[in-house]
């Protein structure tokens, strides 16, 4: 995977944590094959999975609080829903940028379009989902509003978004006003079947995602997260090329479809939602509290220092920017993060990610 | 410049005479362009045939580090063997001269100036053609059924006219110049009646002083044409409803249905409408696009690389390598009939025993897809470490003793 050995030799004197059969706080660190599959790995374990059980967590929370609230309908039991639900969104958005693998399970099916409708290509359905919700309260159907049944349904109905839809406003009017949706939910008790219907297929969802990269990707009887790490990916993909495309492609998608202004409209949630993205591909890259090797550090020991320094500064700006709530400048700097990923981190980190197609005839 | 014969390195395999086909087809019919699977499709039912020649997976190989080839997979004594000839240049497609077997022409990519012709059985370079004062070429190019011309895709840069330029095979000077009728062509094959060529038009003016820039994507107009193989002659010419979806790969099957892969302008349409990027063309009737998905549909990036077809099942493949993705649709009924996700993939042919499509990739991978299930026979994965297989695979058939 190492495009050459020079970043080999120039760290000579350098311990290597390969070589030395461990790690330790403060060694000096190389950029080899073998850092690299450790730093894959800390991260793989450290975050990306992390993410992905920490989201199923929050699902559960947000369904637990689903039960709660439907059990006895008042303004405490919406507003412990409502935080439940953003908390649950932010989750889902440091799990977001790590759409491969489980998350990307099939080309045309993929899971993650069943949990984040608007990632697809940018398109807001909340019109359809409103929709579709009116109808499901006011059909005198005998059809069971139950997790299967949403599990059977295309992406656009099913998801975040219409779990928003019901938690923050009302149906026949879009009131947000938390006494009106309160109200609502108790003059129409089917809207509680429909909440907790889509709540369990987000649930379904989550799990599936956690056992895929933990027990049983695609029915292989070996988890993704062994199978990435050994570099046996099905699509004959490099981890680590999967990983930076994976990245990139969501930080392109971040500010191609000008995601900020458009997600989480209801819960005015898109800000803490973008700070989750950004503090998860900082964390990425810098490494979690247990990790003894990070990408930077195999960038700078490898003399890129530069590239590294480069990145930080760009996640330095999109903290800015989020701060500022500054639509306009956080999508340049998810344009230009979107760019490092594709230029100085694969650069800093001396690896190929292909021929050079991108221009191509 | 000789050949560099080094094995690939492969595990030998009881099953390698599948690896390059069992059954063959005959001989000269399968080199001749536009009509190979005509030939082949009738032994993949006709398991009696007699085995002639060698198969023979070739491609325009390498990278900016390694260098760049014409390389190719024949079926060894022992194993699948890689052959390399280097070219100085980045190529793109090849066409096999239909007479001369041990023959074929390498075209540069866009904006190179040269081809190369190539001897298959030994390496050698027999002739490098130049491009004549001002033009550039396109990457792609055919022999005529005779074998006594070779029409290679380019343009007067100067002018920005693109042009079929015709040279005979005996020294490869110039005898003939064709308009297009469009800028930028880049695909070309002659159609199955022998009599006829259809080309890719692509719409993209460049000029090499700007490199691979496009300079009109605001009047961009792509199209298909078909012209006389004997004059130049427009027959006819056809265009996509999205003008700036560029026209680059074709694959024909033998009743003349064209399959049509094209690249998108993004930057020039100003809106991210989904847009379908593999058309059909059958004679006489409007060009039809292939609708599917749209998770499949943007999986492909606005980018497909190849087209290759297999005429007895009437599936037309298209590669997308920004899409790390192959997709099948059927010719007659134009509905999506498989997929396969392979990394950076982009060579797309059929093998000769017409059993599967062959994929490549640029990290030197190759996959093999049967034809009927569309499901990949993954026994048959082959890797050749430190390749890098380029735009496009081609099957051909070399004359016996080749390895």
């Amino acid at each position: 995977m190492l495009k050459s050995a020079s970043a080999w030799l120039c760290l000579g004197t350098c311990l290597t944590l390969a070589s030395c059969g461990g790690s330790r706080e403060n060694d000096a660190v190389a950029l080899t094959e073998g850092s690299l599959s450790l730093a894959l790995e800390q991260l793989v374990d450290g975050t990306i999975i992390v993410a992905s059980e920490q989201f199923a967590s929050e699902v559960s929370d947000f369904n637990n609080s689903v039960d709660s609230f439907c059990s006895a309908p008042d303004e405490a039991g919406l507003s412990q829903l409502q935080t439940d639900w953003k908390t649950m969104a932010d989750s889902w958005y440091r799990l977001l940028p790590f759409n491969f693998g489980p998350l990307f399970d099939d080309t045309v099916f993929p899971v993650y379009q069943f949990v984040d409708s608007y990632r697809v290509r940018g398109t807001n359905y909340t019109a359809t989902v409103r929709s579709n919700i009116q109808t499901l309260i006011d059909s005198e159907s005998e059809t069971e509003l139950g997790s299967s049944y949403f599990d059977g349904l295309t992406f656009q109905y099913v998801g975040l978004l219409p779990l928003e839809v019901v938690a923050f406003e009302t149906s026949s009017d879009q009131s947000q006003v938390a006494a009106d949706i309160v109200a609502e939910f108790i003059q129409q008790p089917r809207k509680c079947e429909v909440m907790e219907g889509l709540a369990g297929s987000v649930q379904n969802r989550a799990d599936y995602v956690v056992n895929g990269w933990t027990l049983d990707h695609l029915e292989s009887g070996t988890s993704y997260r062994d199978l990435f790490l050994a570099g046996d990916l099905d699509d004959g993909s490099e981890p680590l090329t999967a990983l930076i495309s994976a990245v990139q492609s969501y930080l392109d998608y971040l500010q191609q479809r000008d995601t900020v202004s458009n997600v989480a409209a209801l819960s005015g949630n898109a800000w803490p939602e973008m700070q989750a993205s950004i503090d998860v591909i900082t964390e990425l890259l810098e490494g979690s509290e247990s990790t003894t090797v990070s990408l930077f550090d195999l960038m700078e020991s490898a003399g890129n220092s530069a590239d590294a320094d480069t990145v930080r500064s760009n996640l330095e700006q999109a903290n800015d920017a989020i701060s500022d709530q500054d639509a306009t400048s956080f999508n340049s700097m998810a344009a230009a993060l979107d760019g490092n990923f594709k230029r100085e981190i694969p650069d800093g980190l001396d690896v190929s990610l292909g021929i050079n197609f991108s221009d191509g005839d | 410049m000789s050949a560099d014969s080094a094995s690939s390195g492969l595990a030998q395999d009881p099953s390698r005479r599948r690896l390059l086909g069992g059954v063959a087809s005959a001989l000269a019919a399968s080199a001749l362009p536009g009509t190979a699977f005509a030939a082949t499709s009738a032994s993949r039912y006709s398991t009696s045939a007699v085995v002639t020649g060698t198969e023979a997976w070739v491609s325009a190989e390498g990278d900016g580090e390694d260098g760049y080839f014409a390389s190719w997979i024949v079926d060894g004594e022992r194993r699948a063997e890689l052959h390399s000839a280097s070219s100085g240049f980045r190529g793109h497609g090849l066409a096999q001269h239909p007479q001369r077997l041990d023959q074929a022409v390498m075209f540069a990519r866009r904006p190179g100036t040269q081809a190369l012709v190539l001897n298959l059985l030994d390496g050698s370079v027999e002739q490098v053609i130049e491009c004549t004062t001002g033009h550039h070429m396109h990457g792609h190019g055919c022999f005529s059924p005779d074998g006594q011309h070779l029409l290679t895709t380019e343009s007067d840069y100067r002018t920005g006219t693109g042009k079929l330029m015709v040279r005979n095979t005996v020294n490869w000077q110039l005898e003939a110049e064709y308009l297009t009728h469009g800028i930028g062509p880049h695909d070309v094959h002659v159609m199955p009646d022998g009599q006829s060529l259809v080309v890719a038009n692509g719409g993209l003016l460049t000029h090499p002083d700007s490199g691979r820039k496009v300079l009109n994507l605001d009047t961009m107009d792509p199209s298909l044409v078909y012209l006389s193989l004997a004059n130049g002659t427009l027959i006819s010419q056809h265009r996509l409803p999205e003008s700036k979806a560029s026209i680059r790969h074709l694959a024909l099957a033998d009743d003349g249905t064209v399959a049509i892969a094209t690249q998108l302008q993004r930057p020039a349409m100003h809106s991210h409408a989904l847009v379908p990027l593999a058309a059909i063309h059958k004679p006489g009737q409007p060009l039809v696009t292939l609708q599917g998905p749209e998770t499949l549909i943007l999986k492909f990036n606005d980018y497909m690389g190849s087209a290759a077809l297999h005429n007895g099942e009437r599936i037309a493949a298209f590669s997308s390598p920004r899409g790390d993705l192959v997709a099948f649709w059927h010719l007659d009924t134009h509905q999506l009939v498989g997929y396969h996700a392979f990394f950076d993939v982009c060579g797309l042919t059929v093998s000769r025993d017409q059993q599967y499509f062959v994929l490549s990739n640029s990290r030197g991978d190759v996959r093999m897809i049967d034809v009927r299930s569309l499901k990949e026979d993954r026994a048959m994965r082959r890797s050749f470490a430190g390749r890098h297989w380029d735009n496009h695979m081609f099957t051909f058939t070399l004359p016996d003793q080749s390895v």
